[in-house]
Parts: structure tokens; sequence; C-alpha cells
């Protein structure tokens, strides 16, 4: 009895489909792991700036006495807030991050190791009205996730009335 | 026997370019979804970013207002609306928050810029940014101006969908005087 094989043709076209599609399927996948990979760094971005400076606003805001001398710099901004504590908050260049300090206590980091501020400015104009602007940068530390950044300013004015 | 040979024949004339076509289909539609999902999640992501970013910009707009109200009620003589006069116009108002100026929109209001050197949004340096912010005040109908404004600060940006906006609208009061 004759034994039919395949033909050379069949077996190449038939390799020939199967690695268009495994190929396809493929890149489908790795782009699909990437596009995860970058959302996930982009929610942790927003996460944490948004908390951070939702934190920042809320205190600055009813809070009183902006900037008492030689406490604040660009990147550090001293107050007094409503519970009479004088709160500083900066920018630590060496992790990245955003601290609180609470009556001289030590310095705690308010934002996640998983993300890197870059930078965190405080600009105290000389207003009859105390007010701060708060400008905030941060990316990810997820270098394969690609470029993602943040960068978001806000004005906070005080609401006690006056100096 | 016979059923052998009959079930040999029907093997041997393999599949037809429609079947081919079909499987293909299927197999494309298979992958496309599970991409298509994944793009869209990334698209939401970036609006749910600008978003954040739209929201602190209008916070931005909305505090300078009432700073500028209270440091009039801290100017003896001032009139507590002093220097709203351009937003209360029909085009609205931009302010420029760190360099502490308001100016008149003639039809549009222009982009703001985005300094990466100095590293925030203002008009009169850096590159262009996707966002447009807009001011405007206007009389409150129960209440004459002396007492009582309304504050819409607008902020319009092109996503990949479309235009998105988002709007902060507040009432300010001369609760002073």
């Amino acid at each position: 009895m004759k034994q039919r094989g395949f033909t050379l043709i069949e077996i190449i076209v038939a390799i020939g489909i199967f690695t268009a599609v495994i190929t396809m399927a493929l890149a489908t996948f790795l782009n699909i792991s990437n596009i995860q990979r970058k959302a996930g760094a982009l929610r942790a971005i927003n996460d944490n700036l948004n908390f951070a400076l939702e934190v920042m606003s809320r205190d600055i805001r009813t809070g009183k006495s902006y900037c008492p001398p030689s406490l604040c710099s660009a990147s550090s901004f001293a107050f007094t807030n409503s519970q009479a504590k004088l709160i500083v908050y900066q920018f630590n260049g060496t992790d990245y991050s955003i601290e609180r300090s609470e009556n001289g206590e030590p310095f705690l980091r308010l934002t996640s190791p998983e993300i890197k501020i870059d930078n965190l400015v405080f600009i105290v104009p000389s207003s009859l009205q105390p007010r701060v602007t708060i400008i905030l940068n941060g990316s990810s530390v997820d270098l394969k996730a690609g470029e993602v950044k943040l960068n978001i300013q806000t004005t906070i004015s005080q609401r006690k009335l006056g100096q | 026997m016979g059923k052998r040979t009959n079930n040999n024949r029907i093997n041997k004339q393999g599949f037809t370019l429609l079947e081919t076509i079909v499987a293909i289909a299927i197999l494309a539609l298979a992958i496309m979804g599970p991409m298509e999902l994944a793009a869209r999640s990334i698209g939401l992501a970036s609006v749910s970013k600008n978003q954040i970013v739209a929201f602190y910009l209008a916070q931005d707009a909305m505090e300078y207002v009432k700073n500028v109200r209270d440091a009039n009620f801290l100017t003896p003589g001032a009139n507590w609306l002093d220097g709203f006069d351009s937003c209360r116009g029909l085009n609205g108002c931009y302010i420029d928050v760190p360099r502490d100026e308001i100016s008149a929109c003639t039809g549009d209001c222009p982009v703001l810029k985005y300094d990466s050197s100095g590293l925030f949004y203002n008009y009169a340096a850096g590159e262009n940014s996707v966002f447009t912010r807009t001011v405007k005040i206007t009389d409150v109908a129960e209440n004459t101006n002396e007492v009582e404004v309304k504050v819409r600060v607008t902020v319009l940006w092109n996503e990949k969908t479309g235009p998105k906006t988002f709007t902060i609208e507040d009432n300010i009061f001369n609760w002073i005087n």
C-alpha cells in the first residue's frame, strides 16, 4: 500500500501560515504586556501625586503664617496648620520623594518609592493675602514602561483673611 | 470497506479557500479583541492623567481669583472686584498665576505654555501645552455684583478621542462689607 505523506509545498505553506499567525499573536501579547506596564506606571504616578498635592493643599489652605523667616526655600515650605503645629513640606533630592515634618519631628515621606518626584517647587509671592503656587513633577521609576511623566501646578490661597 | 474509501476521498479534498479565510478571520478577531481592549485602557489612562492636570490647573486659577479678592478686602478703598474687569467681558480672561497677571482674551484664550526649565504653566515662556484655560466672571441674577459673582474656570484640551473640558464653578461673595 502506497503511503501518501505531505508534499513539500503543503509543508511550506502550512509552516508559513503557522509562522504568520504565531508572529501576530506574539507581537500582540508583547504589546499588551507593555501597555499593561505603562498603564500601571501611569496609575501609580496619578495616585501618588494626586494624594500628595491633595494632602498639602488641604493642610496649607486651612493654615496660616506661611513661610516664617529662613524656613522656606524653593523646594521647602513651612507654615502653621489649623492645629497650631509647625508643618514643613520639602522635596528630598536623595530618594526623590516629598516629605512632611510636624513640630520639628523627623521627616516622613508622603510618596511611594514606586514613583520618582523630579521636582517640587513652592512659589510664595509677596502678596497682601498669602498664597503659594506648587509645581510638582513626577515620573516613573519603571524604565521599561517608557516615558511616563506628570506635571501638575496648583495655587493655594490662605482661607484666613490677612497675614 | 466502501465507507473507508469514501472517508479517504473526503480527507484528500483538504480545506477550501473559504474555510481558510474564515479560520484566519476568527484567529485575527481573537487577537484583535484583547489588543483593542488594551489600547482603549491606555487611552483612558491618558485621559485620566490629563484630567488630573486640568483639575489642578482649574483650581490654580480659582484660588488665584479668591486670593485677589481677599487682597482687595485688605486694601483700603479698593473695590472687591478690582482687577477682574477683563474677566467680566464676553470672552473672559486668562490668568498667568506665576507672573501674577490677568489679561483679557480676544476671541479664544491662548494656550497655556509649559516652561520645562522654570517648571511651570504660564503664558510667556516655554512650549505650548495641550491646555487652554478660560476664566469668566459673571453677575448672578438675584444679586448685584456688589455682593456676589459667579466665577467659572474652564480648562479645555484635546484627547485622541476628541476635545475634553473640565469646569469649576464657584460663587464668590463680598462678605466683608
